[in-house]
C-alpha cells in the first residue's frame, strides 16, 4: 500500500534514512518525551490555585488526549508559547545528542 | 518474517553508523523519558499518551478569536449534560449556543466517545467563532454581510486545526496503545513491520479523504444555518429559513495561521 511520506523530526535530525520501522518507534519515543517535558513545563507554569485541577483534568482525559489541548489555555497563561518554546528546545537537545554521538564515532 | 528471525537480525553486531546514532538517540530519549515520567508520577500523572508532537505548533493561542471561559470543576453538574449527540449530523440544528459559558465548558468535558468529542469540539468552536468574528469585523468596520464569507473560512481553519491535532493524537495513541504496551522494543518493531502497519495508515488515509472533509462541510453548514437564523430573528423577526442544500464545500481543508486569517480580513477591508 502506498503511504504518504511527510518530513518528520527525524528527517530534520538527518535520521530520515533509517528504516520506517525504526523511525516509527523512535518517533513515538521522542513524542512521549516531548509530551512529558511540555506537560511538566505547563504544570510548573500553572497558577498554584489551579494546578491540582489542571493535573486532575489531564488524568481524566488521558484516553482522549486531544481534549487536553482544548483546556490547556484555561489553566496556563501563554501555554502556546510555552509549548512552542519547549518544542524548539527539545529539537535542539536532540540535535545536540546526535552531534555528540556523531563526533564520538569519528 | 518470524519474530525470532527478526530478533536475531535486530541484534546483529554489524550495525550501520546511522542505526548506531539512532540507537544512541533512543538510549538518551528513553533515559530522559524515565526521568520525566518519575517527576510526572510525583505529580500524580501516569501513562500519559504522547499527544503533543513536533508538528503541534501554534502561531497564536489555540482559540485565537475568543476569550476562553473559565473551567468549571464541579463534576456533579456534568451528569446533567451527558445527553450529547452521537454522531456528526449535517442536519442537526441544536447547538450549544443557548447554554451559559459554564454549561458550554462542561459540554466539552462530558464527551466520552471520540465521535462525541469531535462533534462537540466543532460545535464549541463554531459557536465561539461566530461571536468573535462579528466582534472582529465590527472592529474593522466591515459589514456583517461579509460574515458568512469570512467566517466560513475562519471557522473551517480553526476547526480543521483542532481536527488535525485530534486525529494526530488519536493515531499516535492508537499505535502506542496497540504496540508499546508489549513493553519490548523488538516485539513492537516486529509487529509493526510484519502485521499491523497498515492499520494506522489506512486510518490516516480514511481521515484525510473523508472525515476531515466531512467535518469541514459540517461546520460550514451549521455556521450558515446559525447565522441565517440569528439574522432573521434580529432584523426581520421572520422565522428562520433552512439552510440551502448547496452549502459551500471545501475541496481541500487546510490549516492556516492567524497571520493568514488577518490577511483575509485586510483583503476584505480593501474591497
Amino acid at each position: 500500500m502506498k503511504t504518504k511520506k511527510t518530513p518528520t523530526i527525524l528527517d530534520d535530525l538527518n535520521l530520515g534514512e533509517i528504516t520506517e520501522t525504526k523511525k516509527l518507534f523512535l518517533l513515538d519515543e521522542i513524542n512521549t518525551l516531548l509530551t512529558n517535558r511540555i506537560v511538566l513545563r505547563l504544570i510548573e507554569h500553572a497558577p498554584t490555585e489551579k494546578r491540582q485541577v489542571f493535573i486532575d483534568k489531564i488524568n481524566a482525559n488521558k484516553d482522549a488526549p486531544d481534549k487536553i489541548l482544548l483546556f490547556i489555555d484555561h489553566f496556563v497563561e501563554n501555554a502556546d508559547q510555552i509549548i512552542n518554546d519547549e518544542i524548539m528546545k527539545c529539537k535542539k537537545d536532540l540535535a545536540s545528542v546526535i552531534q555528540n554521538t556523531s563526533s564520538q564515532e569519528h | 518474517m518470524e519474530f525470532k528471525e527478526y530478533n536475531q537480525q535486530h541484534h546483529s553486531e554489524n550495525i550501520p553508523p546511522l542505526d548506531l546514532i539512532a540507537r544512541k538517540l533512543h538510549d538518551h530519549v528513553s533515559a530522559e523519558t524515565k526521568e520525566t515520567q518519575t517527576i510526572l508520577t510525583e505529580h500524580g500523572i501516569r501513562d500519559l499518551p504522547a499527544f503533543i508532537t513536533f508538528d503541534t505548533t501554534f502561531d497564536t493561542p489555540i482559540t485565537p478569536l475568543v476569550e476562553a471561559p473559565l473551567v468549571v470543576e464541579e463534576e456533579v453538574h456534568q451528569e446533567s449534560h451527558m445527553s450529547t449527540p452521537n454522531s456528526v449530523d449535517t442536519t442537526r440544528t441544536e447547538l450549544p449556543n443557548e447554554s451559559t459559558e459554564d454549561e458550554r465548558e462542561l459540554y466539552v468535558f462530558t464527551a466520552t466517545s471520540q465521535q462525541q468529542l469531535q462533534d462537540e469540539m466543532l460545535s464549541y468552536y463554531m459557536d465561539n467563532a461566530l461571536e468573535a468574528t462579528k466582534k472582529t469585523l465590527a472592529q474593522k468596520n466591515i459589514s456583517e454581510d461579509r460574515i458568512p464569507q469570512v467566517a466560513q473560512q475562519i471557522i473551517t481553519e480553526i476547526a480543521q486545526k483542532k481536527i488535525n491535532a485530534f486525529h494526530d493524537a488519536q493515531i499516535r495513541h492508537l499505535i502506542k496503545q496497540n504496540f508499546l504496551k508489549q513493553d519490548a522494543e523488538d516485539y513492537y518493531t516486529w509487529r509493526i513491520n510484519n502485521a499491523d502497519m497498515d492499520i494506522s495508515f489506512s486510518l490516516e488515509k480514511d481521515i484525510e479523504n473523508n472525515h476531515a472533509l466531512h467535518s469541514a462541510n459540517f461546520i460550514n453548514d451549521h455556521f450558515m444555518s446559525l447565522f441565517l437564523q440569528e439574522r432573521s430573528i434580529e432584523e426581520n423577526n421572520i422565522p428562520h429559513q433552512e439552510m440551502p442544500d448547496t452549502a459551500p464545500s471545501i475541496q481541500e481543508p487546510s490549516v492556516h495561521t492567524s497571520a493568514h486569517i488577518n490577511a483575509m480580513f485586510d483583503e476584505l477591508k480593501n474591497l
